[in-house]
């Protein structure tokens, strides 16, 4: 039975339990869940060639043999078998191939096989997400087909593509515009249209990236003026958008300030996700009147977490993944010596106000087993008690540290960075990139050196290298080439470093994302090397 | 006050009722909502008929009292109809919450929409005179805006539910009754009479009628026949209140000058009535409410009656299937019932179901319903935190098997459960769970019952060694497959060559191994075509019905090979498994049973005889000719070898000087102390050929070793005892002289176990081997050695003597001495 049907059938009480009965659990019942599930996991995916591939041999029985013999795996280590998109190596078929890019467009997309057991879940999940963004508190929610959703998401085979196709299938939500509609559209084009049919129909539902979501709130700026940007002749022949118009901009009016989105519709439930969105949320909310819930989903977890009422951190649904976490300080032994094991430490185990790394293995077929997203969260709580809740809460904090992922758009590494610095035929003898938040967006910090001669021949000032760069990172990547295309973000500094300043900068200290207290010590050796 | 009061009273005593049945019940929201409905009802009716007695304190509060209950019916049924189509109490039931009593109060502070009746003597009796103006049709448009809001909630819940229209059909012919009695009040022909109250009884039983359809209560509680006499009695007594005048006049008329026989007249008639009026609401009540549930106890009756005669699992699955069927109007029934040996639940219903794989003893699902320990819906499965455990594999069995309902049979632990699918049309309904219930609890007891019979139904019929039928059993089909027969009937005994030597070889426990695979073998093979069971020891026996002897000969060369495979791949020095055996056939080679078993056992002893490791079947000319040759076969087994023997002892007699006249000696004193001890034949036979072999081994130990004359090193001694060994792998090559083998092994062990080399004591050491070892030792003593000289026969004597109970078996060390000392052995010196 769908969750249209349920909400028909089945009393609200019942609807809730059903979804979010998560929230009720103690640690000792989730645990029970994560281990049951990730038994049938060991014995499907040790049962498979990919698991094979793995682990070779091996024979795995019990969550302590999974965690002594089962290695840490990245993409790497799945590449060669999931790219060939072959089902006979899956733990289980593959009902839908997610893609998405990797590192940067340096290699080819990943893919990611989804199971029907994974896909049920995903959508058991986000109805879950949908129940809690659209209440106050348990129990109270808001969740009709006649609604209206619009949404900042990239269609499939992207992941997020996977959320208005569960919403279409298990809610029947009127999406802003349809999928099919949406899917022949580009982003603008479809962010337009949504916008339209949303002054006619209503928008109840917000779903998106947090800088989509934001970037699309802010093109409602162009409402403000005398005619909203909006020709009166048109807006005549479409009644209720005038009306919605002109109530919207009455209350604007009568507070006294510019027509903000929550003047025009009433919604019911915002959901964002991707990364950055801590940045986003308080502007978001303050456009909206509704504070955003953050969810967490990838390619490669699928939808593994989401806040809950309070908004004071996220809990990961326990039959999604198995989770496991390595310590903050273990990441930078590792980063020092490769060799060093990372122990990693399960959910029970977790210590509020520690940052941990995600460690994956996802359960109902999936083809990632011990798998490193590359996410760092940190323990806010093990407990909540505005919500009730007593399981570990987490925050999402950033990539790790070798990756800058700006606004969940574009993942850039070291390789990325050194080929576009080869294509672009730039003298930069060594660089530092950095995340940096600036007025509360996210930026690419890029400390360069160049080459001393090529100060004498070329025509060496900010503004050429940063077009240059720029130029190539979008060849490169397109996610980069998105970032400025769609949310027309420009996330790229420059700063040139005087020569010599990197060589005297010590060598263990990491080029990508250092640390705040090491980037102020190379500015203070160039500054010391100045006077 | 009129006649008309007793309407009031009946409709007070029909509330009440249905009340006290609803208080009795288990409450949920919807029995509390209906529940409000009669405590509205009540008052308005309850108001009314105080009002027209004229109780204390006024009319007028009365009067409001009742106004209050008319109101608070609409609110009251609206929220039961909200209730009912599973929606939450919302901001639309408040308003008219609020609506009705802003209303009720008003009309109670200035009686503006309806003023209390005035209280007027008339020469007929007490009247009440209501006094309308338009402002009643306020309050009216209000009752009828009410229900007009009602019906469009009930409209969009169909749209949305369309099997809720048949669950609400009681609701709209009680609202259209409660319409048409409040507009027929009006009507001339129904002044003063409270056809509007009478309404509110057709309601309130429509309304009972949808509650009972969701089955939340048990109606016997209300329906008893006492009940419904009361109720035929006060309906009786109403029509005749009402009818009284005009049938005196009547019977008056008819009976003329008998006239005076009129009371009795009346007291017949109303008997009659109440008569009548009983039967037709027995009856109808039966068809209407009851009718299932007296099926049900009918059908729980001979359930019941059934399954306790039954003590085979698989009939009481039968029976409990077919009884839900015929109870109720499900698609599918599955029972899940613990197998705790494979660890898992094998699912039985349907023979579609049979494909689907069984379902494992740690399934989430199991483990909810031991935990919950009641019927529950799928659905409530869903929402615990088995669910989200529950393996996607087992999610989708039960997906695919459609269950809607779960019921657990456990009594003190769970052995299994019974899986329903949704039903054809609505869902479970309450006393068709409560039936459930009681017929689990049966079922589970008669699936226990079914379980110890089983047990003790295998113990009596099983060998517990290898699991197949025992002799005993056997015999048993044997007459019913004797009794059945239609053309032919073909008997095969399979029996294990040398199965003692190979106990003897490798233990008991190791030799039951055997058995077993054997059993497997022998199982696997013969398959559902025939009947397979463990005789004795070693043997094991075969019925194949309708099987001719070809196929039964090609059935046993199968069961032959697979046996000779069990030790095939093992250790070099491992014994082969062979097995003969002989077949027999009615009516080829036998005429009844008797003759049957008799022929078999000759056919597997003529297979034994021909060497073995063969299939024999029954023949008279085989059997005489095979006898002799058994026979002559049998005396040459050791003249076949004695040459070889010869020249091994010879080849040691090179290497070591004492060994050959050794052997034969320890020939003589062993074969002497077994004739003593009062050993067969056979068995002093063999003993002889072992002695003569027993030391054959040491042809493969180094001569300085042999012959060294000072006392042997550690690592010497333990070559030397690689003789033992050695022998047996010599022996092993003369086929026909393996029997020798335990006696051989086991002539250095020791009686308290720190011989070699299995280092094994007491009588776990064969006879033989004890014989052995004290002829050995004996003759060892009073021989010169090359590290020693001879003993004087009774410093030997003595020294057996002193070792009695350490090295050797006590009994046989007394007795060889007391054989000696007595001159009935005699001393051979080389």
């Amino acid at each position: 039975m769908k969750f249209e049907e349920k909400l028909k059938c089945e009393g609200r009480k019942e609807v809730f339990d059903e979804y979010c009965s998560f929230m009720d659990l103690n640690i000792e019942e989730y645990m029970q869940i994560q281990k049951s599930l990730l038994k049938e996991q060991i014995l499907l995916f040790t049962n498979s060639k990919l698991g094979e591939s793995i682990i070779g041999n091996r024979k795995i029985e019990t969550i302590d043999d999974f965690r002594k013999y089962v290695p840490l795996t990245t993409y790497e280590d799945y590449a060669d078998i999931l790219l060939l998109k072959d089902d006979s190596y899956l733990p289980k078929e593959a009902s839908l191939w997610i893609e998405t890019t990797w590192e940067g467009g340096k290699h080819p997309v990943k893919v990611a096989p989804y199971s029907k057991g994974m896909i049920e879940t995903f959508f058991t999940n986000m109805c879950a997400c949908m129940l809690i963004a659209t209440g106050e508190k348990r129990y109270d929610f808001d969740v009709k087909k006649e609604y209206h959703m619009l949404y900042g998401l990239a269609p499939l085979p992207y992941a997020t593509g996977l959320l208005p196709l569960g919403l279409d299938n298990q809610i029947g939500v009127q999406l802003l515009p349809d999928v099919k509609t949406a899917n022949s559209m580009s982003f603008s084009e479809r962010n337009k249209l949504g916008f339209k049919q949303g002054l006619t129909e209503g928008i109840e539902y917000f779903f998106g990236l947090g800088s989509v979501t934001y970037y699309i709130s802010k093109s409602l700026d162009k409402m403000n003026g005398s005619s909203g940007g909006v020709e009166i002749g048109k807006l005549l022949r479409h009644p209720k958008r005038l009306f919605r118009l002109l109530r919207g901009k009455l209350k604007a009016k009568s507070e006294n300030r510019p027509l903000l989105p929550r003047d025009l519709f009433d919604l019911k439930g915002f959901v964002v996700a991707g990364t950055d969105n801590e940045l986003y949320k308080d502007d978001l909310e303050k456009m909206w009147g509704k504070r955003p819930l953050e969810i967490f989903a990838g390619t490669e977890p699928t939808l593994i977490g989401t806040e809950l009422y309070s908004r004071n951190g996220m809990i990961f649904f326990p039959d999604a993944c198995f989770y496991e976490f390595i310590l903050e300080e273990d990441l930078e032994k590792e980063r020092k010596n490769p060799d060093y094991k990372v122990p990693t430490y399960l959910m029970d185990e977790v210590v509020p106000n520690c940052n941990y790394e995600i460690v994956i293995s996802v359960l109902k077929g999936g083809a990632f087993m011990r798998y490193r997203v590359g996410d760092i969260y940190r323990c806010v709580s093990t407990y909540d008690r505005l919500d009730n809740v007593k399981l570990p809460m987490f925050k999402y904090i950033d990539r790790v540290k070798d990756v800058i992922d700006i606004a969940g758009f574009t993942r850039i590494t070291k390789n990325s960075i050194d080929e576009v610095i080869k294509l672009s035929h730039l003298d930069i003898v060594d660089y530092i990139a950095a995340k940096e938040i600036i007025d509360n967006r996210p930026y690419l910090h890029l400390y360069i050196e160049m080459d001393p001669k090529s100060v004498i021949s070329d025509a060496v000032c900010i503004t050429v290298i940063k077009d240059h760069l720029t130029a190539y990172f979008k060849f490169v990547d397109d996610d980069y080439h998105d970032l400025k295309k769609i949310l027309g973000v420009d996330p790229l500094i420059v700063t040139i470093l005087k020569n010599g300043t990197l060589s005297r900068y010590p060598e263990e200290i990491a080029r990508i994302n250092p640390s705040l207290h090491d980037i102020s010590r190379m500015l203070k050796y160039m500054s010391e090397a100045e006077s | 006050m009129t006649r008309y009061v007793l309407v009031p009273v009946i409709c007070l005593s029909v509330y009440a009722f249905l009340l006290v049945s609803m208080s009795l019940s288990k409450k949920d929201r919807l029995i509390k909502s209906y529940i409000c409905v009669l405590i509205a009802m009540i008052l308005w009716t309850g108001g009314s008929f105080l009002m027209r007695i004229g109780m204390i304190p006024s009319i007028k509060f009365w009067y409001d009292i009742s106004i209050l209950g008319l109101l608070s019916c609409v609110f009251t049924l609206f929220s039961f109809v909200i209730v009912y189509i599973n929606k939450k109490i919302d901001l639309n039931c408040i308003v008219w919450f609020v609506i009705m009593m802003i209303l009720a109060i008003i009309n109670a502070y200035n009686g503006w929409f309806i003023p209390a009746p005035e209280l007027v003597e008339t020469a007929s009796g007490v009247k009440f005179i209501y006094t309308t103006t338009y402002h009643a049709y306020i309050l009216y448009a209000f009752s009828i805006v009410g229900a007009l809001n009602l019906c469009y909630r009930v409209i969009k819940s169909i749209n949305d539910n369309k099997e809720l229209i048949n669950e609400l059909r009681p609701l709209f012919i009680g609202i259209l009754s409660m319409l048409l009695g409040h507009l027929l009040y009006f009507l001339p022909v129904f002044k003063g009479f409270p056809i509007d109250i009478i309404s509110g009884i057709v309601m309130a039983i429509c309304m009972y009628y949808m509650v009972y359809q969701r089955k939340l209560f048990k109606l016997t509680l209300l329906v008893s026949k006492m009940n419904i006499q009361i109720f035929s009695f006060l309906c009786t007594i109403l029509i005749f209140v009402y009818s009284v005048e005009p049938l005196d006049a009547f019977i008056s008329l008819v009976l003329g000058k008998y006239s005076k026989y009129s009371a009795f007249m009346f007291a017949l008639l109303f008997t009659v009535v109440t008569y009548a009026i009983f039967k037709f609401f027995s009856s109808f009540i039966d068809k209407v409410f009851i009718k299932n549930e007296i099926r049900q106890n009918e059908a729980l009756r001979e359930y019941s009656l059934e399954v306790n005669k039954s003590l085979k699992i698989e009939d009481v699955i039968e029976l409990t299937i077919n009884n839900l069927k015929s109870v109720l109007d499900t698609n599918d029934i599955i029972i899940a019932l613990l197998d705790e040996k494979k660890g898992e639940y094998v699912l039985y219903g349907d023979k579609k179901y049979f494909a689907y794989p069984n379902i494992n003893d740690n399934s989430q699902v199991f483990k909810y319903l031991d935990n919950v320990n009641e019927c529950v819906s799928y659905a409530e499965f869903t929402r615990s935190i088995y669910y989200r455990s529950l393996w996607q594999k087992d999610k989708e069995y039960l997906i695919n098997l459609n269950i809607d309902l779960m019921v657990p049979l456990k009594e003190e632990k769970l052995i299994g459960a019974i899986l329903l699918s949704k039903k054809t049309k609505g869902s479970y309904k309450y006393d068709e769970i409560v039936y459930l219930t009681s017929l689990a609890s049966v079922a589970t007891i008669a699936i226990k019952n079914g379980r110890l019979y089983n047990k003790v139904f295998i113990e009596a019929t099983h060998d517990d060694l290898t699991g197949l039928y025992n002799r005993r059993f056997f015999y048993e089909v044997l007459e019913e497959s004797f009794e059945k027969m239609k053309s032919s009937l073909t008997m095969m005994n399979i029996s294990i060559d040398d199965f003692r030597l190979y106990n003897q070889l490798y233990g008991n426990s190791v030799g039951d191994d055997a058995l077993k695979k054997i059993a497997e073998i022998i199982k696997a093979t013969v398959g559902k075509k025939g009947f397979a069971a463990r005789s004795q020891g070693k043997e094991y026996l075969v019925l194949l019905p309708e099987y001719t002897v070809s196929q039964a000969i090609n059935l046993g060369e199968e069961i032959r090979k697979q046996i000779q495979q069990i030790n095939s791949s093992g250790t070099i020095n491992a014994k082969v498994l062979t097995a003969s055996i002989g077949i027999a056939n009615i009516p080829l080679n036998a005429s009844n049973i008797k003759q049957l078993i008799e022929c078999t056992d000759h056919a597997t002893f003529v297979a034994k005889k021909s060497g073995k490791n063969c299939i024999n079947v029954y023949n008279i000319d085989t059997i005489q000719s095979n006898d002799r040759k058994q026979a002559l076969k049998a005396s040459k087994i050791y003249s076949e070898y004695s040459n070889t023997i010869y020249a091994l002892q010879a080849a040691i007699d090179t290497k070591d000087h004492y060994t050959f006249s050794h052997s034969n000696n320890v020939g003589y004193y062993a074969t002497e102390l077994a004739k003593y001890y009062g050993l067969s034949e056979n068995i002093i036979e063999i003993i002889r050929e072992a002695a003569l072999l027993h030391d054959i081994g040491k042809i493969g130990i180094p001569e300085h070793i042999l012959n060294k004359a000072g006392r042997l090193t550690s690592d010497e001694y333990e070559i030397i005892k690689t003789h033992v060994d050695n022998s047996i792998g010599i022996i092993r090559h003369l086929p026909s002289l393996d029997y020798v083998i335990p006696a051989v092994v086991s002539h250095h062990e020791r009686w308290d176990g720190k011989g070699y080399p299995r280092k094994i004591s007491g009588n776990d050491i064969p006879l033989s081997g004890r014989i052995l070892c004290i002829a050995d030792c004996f003759d060892a003593m009073t021989s010169k050695r090359a590290y020693k000289e001879a003993y004087s026969v009774d410093k030997a004597l003595d020294e057996i003597d002193k070792q009695a109970n350490r090295q050797f078996d006590p009994e046989l060390a007394a007795l060889f001495i007391k054989l000696v000392k007595e001159g009935k052995i005699e001393l051979r010196f080389k």
